[in-house]
């Protein structure tokens, strides 16, 4: 127990932290509650040409976007569009890439070369090209583009978990194990994933923040979420013919970006420091 | 009849420099109720010896070319590994590893621990009825071992980390987690090597103590003499993977034969004479010297000692060695 408040309360001492954990987690009550805080939500999807492109005012705060919709509402219904993307590909990334490195660092045979040349390959490709001509071999959707991040995202994971699996199950527990006569499954399952989980957990988090930047470029490309969902990348794109003069359209989506992927990478700085001491690069 | 036979057994490893030939045609045997000391160097095949009777030979690059491993008479080599997981390690077979506190997985309670091996004991005993009572039962267990480790308050232990006891603490935990599922064979592999000389004596007292009463059998593996005399019936010697000498212990420091033994001998720290090592070093395992492996250190090498393997030969009562030119009074 007393393990787990020192790393609590030191990570309480991180604000920067502290600050990107609080974000997220208004992030998480925003897209929960987005029909009740949004002022308008009727009107996300409902066309009113009569009041496009509106300078911030009281009704609207953030202003209106070229098809007159509450730039504020589609930004608080995209935290949803936005936390569906980065949860669903990162966690099929880590269901594809954890086992695989578990696998491929215990046993040493053809079957871990095989998985590790796999996950080289995918490696080998600039992932962000490979997820655009996934995105657009598949068709433009939100849901190809969420396969393209997972199905780019998982090496990352495997080679994460293939070093730190070699690295434990040399440890004189995992032979004491061993020689108890627990089988392999049992070895990997609970011995040797609670010790890799914390690069895990930390490289899931600044994943996060990563695949909502990549999921919001695919969206501008045109090659990820297609118009009118409200999403922020998407909306950055329709933003541009109107730029500079409808400043609003594009600024404020963008800051939501901004603001996301930052607060994810700071918690994820925060917990890399509690959690992966050896990884430490704050000078503390 | 003899609890554990290991019949000339060979363990090879293949590197990338060739082919480590660790084990070389090694027999032991273990009676009912029996302590064993394997004695020698660093690097003769203790260790390898301890992982192939359990099974846990890393393989590649190990590997099992010749012999037999009879366990209460089976051949443990030909089990699956379903097998030896249900009722060979662990059950019939238990260890007690070397570092008590790499032994322990970092991340969970002493109590934990213990509960791993007891869920694998229940199952096996009675999956039916009972395992309420079978619990608690359990429970009163892990409580009396702990005492009979002299460790007092189990119930503080159990909801400690590793990193939290001395390393004592730790190592009496091992042996008693060794002893919880009341095996026939006790493997102990260099238990005292980590702890402090006094902390040491009290381990030795408590394990010996513990074996003389549950009467299981033991396997002490050390490069330590003076451990091996205090705890074995019988001591074994290895050298470079080969077995030289085996004798009873009383036997064995009264009339050491074989001339490793006495220069081993030799070599123990004593106040009346000065210490003297053994010249040279361990000959490498890759390609080893054809016939005895000590021959490129011993005085009374020959000939023919380099040429063919002496074979194992009884000198006095179960007083084995293998050498052509034994110190024996005549």
């Amino acid at each position: 127990m007393t393990t787990y408040k020192i790393i609590f309360r030191e990570f309480l001492n991180d604000r920067l932290a502290v600050a990107g954990l609080g974000i997220i987690v208004a992030l998480l009550l925003t897209a929960v509650f987005a029909s009740y805080l949004a002022p308008d939500p009727s009107a996300i999807f409902d066309i009113n040409p009569a009041q496009k492109l509106m300078a911030p005012t009281r009704e609207h705060p953030f202003g209106t976007d070229h098809m007159g919709r509450d730039i504020l509402s589609r930004i608080i219904f995209g935290t949803r569009v936005t936390i569906v993307i980065a949860v669903i590909a990162v966690g099929s990334a880590l269901i594809i890439g954890v086992p695989i490195g578990l696998i491929a660092g215990y046993y040493e045979n053809w079957l871990s070369g095989f998985l590790l040349r796999v996950s080289d390959i995918f490696l080998s490709f600039p992932q962000f090209i490979l997820a655009m001509a996934l995105a657009v071999a598949l068709g433009p959707s939100i849901e190809n583009a969420i396969l393209a991040l997972s199905i780019t995202y998982w090496p990352w994971f495997s080679r994460i978990v293939y070093a730190e699996t070699l690295f434990v199950k040399h440890s004189i527990f995992v032979e004491a194990t061993e020689a108890l006569g627990a089988n392999k499954f049992r070895i990997l399952a609970f011995h040797i994933l609670p010790n890799v989980l914390s690069p895990i957990i930390v490289r899931a988090t600044i994943g996060m923040g990563y695949t909502i930047l990549t999921a919001a470029t695919l969206g501008f490309l045109g090659v990820g979420a297609q118009p009118p969902t409200p999403e922020w990348g998407l909306a950055i794109s329709e933003a541009r013919e109107y730029l500079p003069g409808a400043w609003w359209f594009a600024t404020f989506p963008g800051t939501a970006i901004f603001v996301v992927v930052m607060a994810f990478n700071m918690f994820g700085d925060g917990l890399r420091d509690v959690l992966d001491p050896r990884l430490r690069i704050s000078g503390k | 009849m003899n609890l554990l036979e290991v019949i000339n057994l060979s363990v090879h490893f293949n590197t990338y420099q060739g082919k480590v030939e660790a084990i070389d045609e090694a027999s032991l045997t273990i009676k009912k109720g029996e302590v064993l000391g394997l004695v020698g160097e660093s690097g003769c095949g203790k260790t390898t010896m301890a992982r192939a009777i359990l099974g846990v030979v890393p393989s590649p690059p190990g590997k099992i070319s010749k012999g037999e491993i009879l366990f209460q008479g089976k051949n443990t080599l030909l089990m699956d590994e379903k097998e030896l997981n249900l009722s060979i390690r662990g059950k019939a077979i238990t260890l007690i590893p070397q570092d008590p506190l790499g032994s322990f997985n970092p991340l969970f309670m002493i109590g934990t621990q213990i509960k791993d091996i007891s869920i694998r004991k229940l199952k096996g005993q009675s999956e039916t009825k009972g395992a309420e009572n079978d619990k608690e039962k359990w429970k009163q267990k892990v409580f009396e071992m702990l005492n009979r480790v002299q460790l007092p308050s189990p119930e503080a232990f159990l909801r400690k980390y590793p990193h939290e006891l001395s390393g004592g603490q730790r190592q009496r935990i091992m042996i008693a987690m060794a002893l919880l599922t009341d095996p026939l064979l006790v493997i102990a592999d260099e238990p005292t090597t980590f702890l402090d000389v006094t902390v040491q004596a009290q381990i030795l007292q408590i394990l010996k103590h513990l074996v003389r009463q549950e009467q299981v059998s033991v396997l002490y593996i050390t490069h330590n003499l003076a451990v091996a005399s205090k705890i074995s019936d019988r001591i074994m010697v290895m050298y470079a993977g080969q077995v030289m000498e085996s004798a009873p212990t009383d036997s064995f420091f009264a009339n050491p034969a074989h001339p490793y033994t006495k220069k081993l001998l030799e070599c123990l720290p004593s106040h009346s004479r000065e210490i003297k090592g053994i010249p040279g070093s361990v000959p490498s395992l890759i390609n080893p010297p054809q016939g005895c492996r000590f021959v490129s250190r011993c005085d009374r090498a020959q000939a023919q000692c380099s040429q063919m393997r002496p074979a194992q030969v009884e000198i006095a009562k179960d007083h084995w060695i293998c050498c052509y030119h034994p110190y024996i009074k005549s």
